[in-house]
């Protein structure tokens, strides 16, 4: 059908555990879409997961339909779970939480590339990296 | 439970460092509103959805990232532990572009109801009536009443598109008539088609959650015994030929539809086009005619415009 789009909204979420609460509330209440539609599908969706956080891009249609797809996990996480730690460090200038080498910044970087609009695998290396030193890891040359 | 949005403004670059950023403050979900995902998808001519220039140039290039905490859990730190990390993203070698912080408070709403009252009975052609399952209608004399919520599968009837195949269907089906719905979305011109009084009713979608949509409202209806649910290409899934089809999706794949729609028709059937843009209007008339139709009827609503065209 004539799919006229009127938003596109990421959000990122807890597999399995999607509610009408904040995040998805405000974010998709605003432009009439049918959110425990959404929920049910997305826990659906995303049951095996459970633990797991998962990016999913929701596009918004003129008649306020909507439909969804699934991303990778965010960098940050995928950042953590690569060098095995808990959370990032919250004054990541000073307290060092960890150290990341390239290979495994290019591996993620390789992973998310899909989904990061980035025109070239250094581009996309270089924003991965980035996210690790912003988050106290430090990135290994 | 009142809400905090901490809300910042920032580059897709930085998008996912945000994001950690909010979440290590205890956010319980994250909302980016990135104008590239649009753009990117814009590009992608896989997808059969229509993006407007002018939404694209209205969001900019901005990305907001929004956290929410229960203010509960909020306190003033929050937000200068956030502006700090923020004003460090060059150092770490990402872009934080405009890099505003900022927090306001967001009301609680009935968020799982809020979004109804965008949807309410509403009459889409002479006797068609699109009804959310939760809204009490009377119907007058003749009106044929339609039960759909609005969800993953395109077709709420609210659009212009679908409004105008309806009142073509309400004019052109003649009781008995076989009728095939190409796209068919949620499967709400085939449901109106079999209530108007069609015979034997396919409808076709490539897309499996559409199937499973059109299903579920064909139940919902009561004529899921007279409607049969096809998920494939058209040309693939059907070898019938029906006396009405109508196709709503957009102008290039109507265009594309139209070297194979007679195939499936029969001398006197009736073809109904829609999704068209007004500016695809005369290219697809053109087509049509090209390919031995004769154009019945025009019809034109808002920026779209639908087209009933029979065998010459």
């Amino acid at each position: 059908m004539a799919k006229k789009v009127t938003a596109m909204v990421k959000l990122q979420v807890n597999a399995g555990k999607a509610t009408p609460a904040p995040p998805i509330g405000p974010a998709l209440g605003q432009h009439g879409v049918n959110i425990m539609g959404f929920c049910k599908e997305f826990n659906e969706r995303t049951a095996k997961q459970v633990g797991l956080i998962i990016p999913v891009v929701i596009t918004v249609y003129q008649d306020r339909s909507f439909t969804f797809i699934l991303k990778t996990p965010p960098a940050s996480v995928l950042i953590k779970k690569a060098i095995g730690i808990e959370s990032g460090s919250g004054v990541p200038n000073k307290t060092k939480v960890g150290k990341i080498n390239k290979a495994k910044i290019r591996e993620i970087a390789e992973l998310k590339m899909p989904d990061l609009n980035a025109g070239s695998i250094e581009t996309a290396m270089s924003m991965v990296a980035g996210t690790a030193r912003s988050m106290g890891v430090v990135v290994e040359e | 439970m009142k809400y905090i949005e901490v809300k910042i403004t920032t580059t897709t670059e930085a998008s996912d460092a945000v994001y950690n950023m909010l979440t290590d403050e205890g956010a319980a979900g994250v909302v980016i509103e990135d104008p590239n995902d649009l753009k990117a998808q814009n590009g992608d001519e896989t997808r059969w959805d229509y993006i407007e220039e002018e939404l694209i140039a209205k969001l900019g290039d901005d990305v907001q990232v929004k956290g929410y905490f229960s203010e509960l859990d909020y306190d003033q730190g929050i937000l200068e532990r956030i502006k700090e990390r923020v004003s460090q993203l060059d150092a770490c070698g990402l872009d934080k572009g405009k890099g505003i912080v900022m927090a306001s408070e967001v009301d609680d709403e009935d968020w799982a109801n809020a979004w109804k009252q965008y949807y309410k009975p509403t009459k889409v052609g002479e006797k068609v009536v699109i009804k959310p399952t939760w809204e009490p209608y009377t119907p007058e004399a003749g009106e044929v009443v339609i039960e759909l919520d609005p969800g993953m599968a395109f077709g709420t009837g609210t659009h212009e598109t679908t409004s105008m195949c309806i009142r073509l269907i309400e004019k052109y089906l003649k009781p008995g008539s076989s009728v095939f719905d190409v796209g068919c979305g949620s499967g709400i011109l085939g449901i109106s088609a079999a209530k108007l009084g069609a015979g034997r009713t396919v409808c076709v979608d490539i897309d499996t959650v559409s199937c499973k949509v059109s299903r579920e409202n064909t139940q919902l209806n009561q004529v899921d015994d007279k409607i049969d649910i096809r998920c494939g290409n058209l040309l693939d899934v059907v070898s019938e030929k029906a006396d009405l089809i109508v196709a709503n999706i957009i102008a290039d794949v109507i265009i594309s539809f139209t070297d194979d729609v007679g195939g499936f028709m029969k001398e006197a059937s009736v073809f109904i086009s829609s999704g068209i843009i007004k500016d695809r209007r005369d290219e697809v008339i053109k087509k049509l005619q090209e390919t031995g139709f004769g154009i019945l009827e025009v019809l034109e609503q808002g920026e779209w415009c639908a087209v009933a065209a029979g065998r010459k």
